[in-house]
């Protein structure tokens, strides 16, 4: 059975990976997570995925440190990369451009603003239903996998 | 350092801030708290706060956002399954308070930047129960603002100098 295109989550927040879980729980996709840059180009040596979402600000490795590193391998040198972080800096916007990120989202982030722009890379196609099995490679930082959709949190 | 008596008008922008990201990320309405939610708020042991360090060549300060442990568990729950674990439940708590305060740290952080002080964000630390006032020291300027959201108080804090 085909997982459709693969997404890497990089981000040492579990709960920015929760986030993009649940966002792309919808579509025939798979997506993977990692905690650093460096747990982060250990999983897309092995995955070779097709949208890597990459933190800024992370411990062990940053988010630049990672695309850099992406850039100078030649299997993955070509994977678009959209940074996803609360830095808004012109610096690190600029620095993450020059080594060729597809794209820059801030958080707090528009969920619909990251689907559109995620669309724009690779297809994204909404799965027929959203059985309570569907398929999400687990999560390699130890949390857990494919939490089940949940009413947004309302004020009342 | 920023000359004293000028600087940013922070608490426009910390209300901005917090607001952009329950709004924007989370679909929750905010409100300025009342007197009585402040009250309550600020004797409440019951927290975790996170805080971001802010630097830049011109600034220095802190972004500090105090989060009701109860309102938090809530949250969590919404972003998916709870984890039975109490450990790991405790660990995603207390990693919903980090990004929460990461998130308005760095929107902070843009509106510094829109007002000529640029200046770059430490990676957050959470801490739990009572907090230590803030001691910005001589010369600085400090926001402290309180506001209501799904029931519960959240108090924000930024200085700089």
């Amino acid at each position: 059975m085909s997982t459709g295109p693969r997404i890497l989550s990089v981000d040492d927040s579990k709960t920015v990976r929760r986030m993009l879980v649940r966002l792309f729980k919808p579509f025939h996709c798979t997506l993977s997570q990692a905690a650093n840059g460096e747990e982060g180009l250990v999983v897309a040596t092995s995955e070779k995925p097709d949208l890597i979402f990459l933190d800024y600000n992370m411990p062990v490795m940053d988010g630049l440190t990672m695309l850099q590193r992406l850039r100078e391998d030649v299997s993955l040198r070509h994977t678009p990369v959209i940074m996803l972080t609360a830095e808004a800096g012109a610096k690190q916007i600029a620095a993450a451009a020059r080594l060729g990120a597809r794209d820059y989202i801030t958080k707090p982030f528009q969920e619909d603003l990251l689907l559109s722009k995620t669309a724009r890379i690779i297809p994204l196609v909404l799965r027929p239903s959203v059985p309570s099995s569907i398929e999400h490679a687990p999560d390699t930082t130890g949390g857990q996998t494919a939490p089940p959709f949940t009413p947004e949190l309302k004020a009342p | 350092m920023m000359p004293m008596g000028q600087g940013p008008d922070l608490d426009r922008i910390s209300t901005e801030a917090i607001r952009e990201v329950l709004t924007t990320q989370f679909r929750l309405s905010v409100f300025a708290a009342s007197s009585d939610e402040v009250g309550w708020a600020s004797v409440n042991p019951h927290g975790l706060t996170g805080s971001v360090s802010l630097e830049g060549p011109e600034i220095r300060g802190e972004v500090r956002l105090q989060i009701p442990e109860s309102w938090l568990s809530t949250l969590n729950a919404s972003l998916g399954p709870v984890s039975p674990d109490p450990a790991d439940r405790a660990s995603e708590m207390w990693d919903l308070a980090s990004e929460l305060c990461n998130m308005v740290a760095g929107r902070i952080g843009a509106g510094l930047a829109a007002a000529g002080h640029i200046c770059t964000l430490s990676t957050p630390d959470v801490t739990s129960g009572p907090q230590n006032p803030v001691e910005a020291g001589p010369g600085a300027k400090r926001s402290h603002t309180h506001w209501t959201c799904a029931g519960a108080t959240l108090t924000l804090t930024v200085w700089i100098k």
